[in-house]
């Protein structure tokens, strides 16, 4: 029986051979290397830019904008909203042609990095590279319209069999274009006469990855064709498509990139988006990478990281005093967490193990360096994390305002003898620390934000100080022409559970004067904070709660908040009854000097919260002539009605009028002091209680134009033997600095002023007599006989008896100006 | 070129009818070139995806390096580079002294990082048609003259021990020169057996290349200013 088969398997094979008829073995044939799967980007929307179908914003053009261009919508997210961005686009209209290039010409990006201090994950990178390939620089090679199968058939062998290229098959239908990148290919036919019928498989990189536009590799897709070519001999006669087979439209060689988006930077010809990206995907991990061990741990300050743990990462936290907080927050993507380890020696076990993200505290048991040991457990693709550190110290205090671009924000803080360490912490709106600064040099610290400690612009954040020492501050924020305001740091622990803010102003029309209220919860704990309004009679108006997560500040414009018609002060008050509370309240001041835009403001001033609250409040100094304005607000914050008994002093201290108010619980006193005395004269003034109901309130200087505008806190009179501090004088080129100073002591009293370099090296002191309730308004260059040394940095007043003062800065031009109360 | 043309797809070509229909044609043209004549050709090419859209302009430098033998033949090299250096691609032409014909391409591009080098052979007296690079380097065959038709038969190997053939047209006329001088321009059309463009091509007798050029990868212009 076998040789019966063998013999009818011979006859087949001769058989088939003599006759023509037969089938080849199938070969396949690949390129040198196999492109990369990336996402194709679809038009209709427009993730190069929203973010949609990515992970939000920043999109990858906003970050290259970001890092490239100082801004998130730079001119490149703007061409690409432009081109890139169209929510009528057909379904499949979309950058695959570009993406297909890319992924033959260039390596696969395939680790997140973090260029210039913006992560660039693999999705945002082969995005990028993906738009410099709009404009990819292609040859047909092959077109369905005008080509038969045998040039299909060439083309193939040509690239992939002889060349080992891939090389871009559009595989569309209809109107549809979709660009793929082929690697391989399967080969087989059977021999039918002279005719040959082939099939073949194409084998591409997908651009399947939207559940995952960071996937790192090749997804496969196939695609099967069928043709058949007619044979003379060894001439291809005639061919044609065969068993359905809808042939690839077009097929493509790419050679490079006139990159379109170029375009945007026409008046800049050396700048090129291509390198520029290059630049970007060649940046690997984080600007960390080799601290890969204890010994190589990288010490960090304060602030938010961004990183990426390709392998461990070790981070130290220098010089930490016992009893210190350090707060650590560490987070990452789901799908691939890291551990954190935390060691108070390297040697030991941890102190702390942090698997979870959320603020952690660890309380610092000894003084030196921890360490942080960060574990990826899924190390493949090198995960990205967020890491944020923040030293607490025994002493703190805020700044309430950081309001970024285009203004520039300068602090100075003055710590005492024991201050030897100050952190400047720059927090978002949401209470996340973004950057830290760490001084252990000195115990007066001064710069600006972005020059000296190398923060960044954010919007509409504040300022967190540390120190091991009680601390004064001052901050000036400025946009260099007109506008300056400020504030002086508020101490943590004059954080208060309630918030009085006595007056506001609801401009309703472009021009009119408005009031912008913050509010920063300086708490551990979520809080919910109710506001109430009252209106002119001291009457509940309106009341709303909001939430204020830990550290998180809002700011609003008196104009948006619904309680607030009809009402003219208002409280806030945290349910829980703890005292986390901190603010502020800024006017914006239009301008009615000639020639100026009514709608922008042209004099801002701030007023940080909390007041303080007493039964008589001094107001140090006024200014009341046809060029100054200066205007009160009280409010009653007891529950009784009071009869307020304003009395108004000259500059010599003699009492020249006394007027009476009645204010009504809740009720304010809002007046400017020319119309409560009817007069010019008044240099300075008391607002006292008769019953003993507590009064707060802030002052508003100003310019009758409205350009000179500046706010400062009403403080109760202090008690004897007061030292005060002003932590920062403005003396040099253009600036001056000036002092209202009045002694509301019993009796007359020597008030001493003393001018400090910034190492608390005396440089001079002034004494002066001062009689009870006079006022001392002086140039801080004209208290002392020889002005004021360069070098001069702080100011302090002592007396015997009890002084309550407030300072002004302002430039010589009459155009900035800024004021707060002398103490907090 | 150095080593020899590598063979990549023309093998071999047979003149299958050289007829002149007209007579009397007074004027015959064919590009002079001089060891370091350089000129710059602005060019353009489509998008893959929609229809009249181009890509931004890419210039490339032509440079005639130098005479040299290539095997029996003496050949011009024409060095082309692109102007700004962002597109990695660059190539050596070799044109036949004798005929102006075009007798291969040695090409660079950069690929992931790495310079890739393909070399493109063209046999002699037949038009070269450039398929396979962005350089513009169509050639018809010379001289021009007008009027004149001719058609050649052109076999293409394309693996598997198969090839084609297929006959391709080359119509010369004379045009007015619609920008430039009062001297009309030869402008030469190459189609294939369906009818469709090859390459067309205007040139100058003033110029060393042609004023205007275009197929189905690329439009071009020679920038005389």
């Amino acid at each position: 029986m076998k040789k019966y088969l063998l013999l009818i398997a011979v006859a087949i094979f001769f058989f088939t051979f003599l006759s023509g008829e037969g089938h080849c073995e199938m070969k396949t044939y690949e390129a040198t290397y196999v492109p990369w799967s990336g996402w194709w980007w679809p038009t209709s929307s427009g993730g190069l830019v929203t973010g949609e179908g990515y992970r939000g914003h920043p999109a990858p053009l906003e970050k290259y904008d970001y890092v490239m261009n100082g801004r998130y919508n730079g001119p490149a997210t703007q061409y690409g909203t432009r081109r890139y961005y169209d929510q009528n686009a057909e379904s499949w209209y979309g950058l695959c042609h570009c993406w297909s290039a890319a992924a033959i010409l260039e390596e696969e990006p395939v680790l997140a990095g973090i260029y210039d201090g913006t992560l660039f994950r693999v999705g945002d990178k082969k995005g990028l590279i993906t738009v410099a390939y709009d404009g990819a620089l292609l040859t047909r090679v092959y077109d369905a319209e005008t080509d038969a199968p045998e040039v299909f058939h060439e083309v193939l062998d040509d690239y992939i069999r002889q060349q080992k290229k891939p090389l871009i098959f559009d595989l569309g239908v209809g109107e549809e274009h979709w660009n793929f990148p082929v690697y391989k290919y399967d080969t087989d036919y059977t021999q039918e006469g002279n005719k040959r019928h082939y099939t073949v498989t194409l084998y591409f990189a997908s651009d399947g990855v939207g559940d995952n536009i960071d996937f790192v590799g090749t997804k496969v897709s196939s695609s099967s064709y069928s043709y058949w070519l007619e044979l003379d001999g060894e001439t291809v006669t005639g061919s044609g498509w065969e068993s359905g087979s809808i042939p690839p439209k077009k097929a493509y060689e790419p050679f490079g990139t006139a990159t379109s988006i170029n375009s945007i930077y026409r008046d800049t010809p050396e700048r090129d988006f291509y390198q520029e990206v290059k630049d970007i995907n060649a940046v690997v991990g984080d600007p960390y990478e080799g601290n890969d061990t204890f010994w190589k741990a990288v010490p960090l300050q304060g602030g938010h990281y961004f990183l990426i743990a390709v392998t461990n990462d070790y981070f130290k936290v220098v010089g930490l005093e016992k009893g210190a907080k350090l707060y650590v927050d560490i987070s990452s993507e789901q799908d691939a967490g890291v551990l954190l380890n935390v060691y108070d020696d390297p040697a030991g076990d941890p102190v702390a193990v942090i698997e979870i993200s959320g603020e952690q505290v660890i309380e610092v048991a000894r003084t030196g360096d921890y360490y942080l040991e960060v574990v990826p457990l899924n190390p493949a693709g090198g995960p990205c994390y967020e890491l944020t550190l923040r030293e607490s110290l025994a002493y703190q205090g805020i700044f309430p305002v950081d309001p970024g671009w285009p203004w520039a924000t300068g602090i100075t803080v003055l710590g005492s003898e024991d201050a030897k360490k100050i952190i400047v912490a720059q927090m978002d709106p949401d209470g996340q620390l973004e950057y830290a600064f760490t001084s252990s040099s000195s115990s007066h610290l001064v710069g600006v934000l972005e020059r000296d400690f190398g923060f960044t612009s954010h919007y509409n954040g504040y300022l967190r100080i540390d120190s091991d020492g009680p601390i004064q501050g001052v901050q000036v924020v400025t946009t260099g022409g007109d506008l300056m305001f400020g504030s002086n740091l508020i101490p943590a622990d004059r954080a208060s559970s309630e918030v009085f803010f006595p007056h506001f102003t609801r401009g309703t029309f472009f021009g009119a004067e408005k009031t912008r209220f913050g509010l920063i919860n300086i708490g551990n704990d979520t809080e919910e904070v109710e506001r109430f309004a009252y209106d002119d009679e001291g009457v509940p108006a309106g009341t709303d709660t909001i939430s204020l997560g830990p550290g998180q500040k809002i700011e609003e414009d008196a104009f948006n908040m619904v309680i607030l018609g009809g009402a003219s002060s208002m409280k806030a008050s945290a349910k829980s009854g703890r005292d986390c509370l901190v603010g502020y309240v800024k006017f914006d001041r239009p301008s009615s000097a000639p020639g100026s835009d009514y709608r922008i403001p042209r004099g801002c001033a701030l007023v940080p919260l909390p007041l303080e609250s007493a039964s008589a409040l001094i107001v140090s100094h006024c200014a009341c002539n046809d060029y100054w304005r200066t205007q009160i607000a009280v409010m009653n914050t007891g529950s009784e009605v009071t009869v307020a008994t304003l009395t108004g002093y000259d500059a010599n201290g003699d009492e020249i009028h006394v007027v009476q108010r009645m204010i009504g619980a809740n009720q304010n006193l809002v007046e400017d002091v020319a119309d409560i005395f009817q007069s010019w004269d008044v240099a300075a003034m008391k607002v006292e209680s008769d019953n003993g109901q507590p009064l707060c309130g802030f002052v508003l200087h100003g310019s009758t134009d409205g350009v000179q505008f500046s706010g400062a806190p009403l403080y109760g009179v202090a008690p004897a033997f007061t030292d005060l501090y002003l932590p920062h004088i403005a003396c040099l080129g253009i600036w001056g600095t000036g002092i209202g100073i009045m002694n509301t002591g019993a009796g007359a009293a020597d008030v001493s002023f003393s001018l400090f370099d910034g190492d608390g090296n005396l440089l001079d002191k002034t004494i002066r007599d001062v009689k009870k309730n006079q006022r001392i308004s002086s140039l801080i260059k004209n208290l002392f006989n020889s002005g004021v040394p360069q070098s001069a940095r702080y100011l302090r007043i002592e007396s015997a008896g009890s002084v309550s003062g407030m300072y002004f800065i302002a430039t010589t031009d009459n155009r900035r100006l800024m004021g707060g109360g002398i103490g907090f | 070129m150095k080593n020899g043309f590598r063979m990549l797809a023309w093998v071999a070509m047979i003149v299958l009818l050289c007829a002149s229909i007209a007579a009397g044609s007074e004027s015959v043209f064919s590009p002079g070139w001089r060891v370091g004549d350089t000129w710059l050709v602005k060019a353009v090419y489509p998008s893959p995806v929609a229809d009249d859209e181009w890509s931004a302009p890419v210039y490339w430098n032509y440079r005639v390096a130098g005479r040299e033998m290539e095997g029996a033949e003496e050949t011009y090299i024409v060095d082309v580079s692109e102007q700004t250096g962002r597109v990695g691609l660059k190539a050596r032409l070799f044109y036949r002294c004798a005929d102006g014909s075009l007798a291969g391409v040695d090409m660079e591009k950069m690929s992931r990082g790495k310079i890739i080098g393909t070399t493109l052979v063209y046999e002699k007296g037949v038009p070269a048609v450039s398929e396979r690079t962005l350089i513009p380097c169509d050639t018809p065959v010379f001289p021009l003259e007008e009027p004149l038709s001719s058609e050649y038969r052109i076999t293409r190997a394309m693996g598997g021990g198969m090839k084609t053939e297929r006959i391709v047209r080359q119509d010369v006329r004379k045009v007015p020169d619609t920008e430039g001088s009062s001297s009309p321009l030869f402008e030469v059309r190459c189609t294939d057996d369906k009818g469709s463009t090859l390459f067309l091509q205007r040139w100058s007798s003033h110029y060393p290349w042609p004023l205007y050029g275009e197929n189905r990868n690329m439009r071009y212009w020679l920038v005389t200013e």
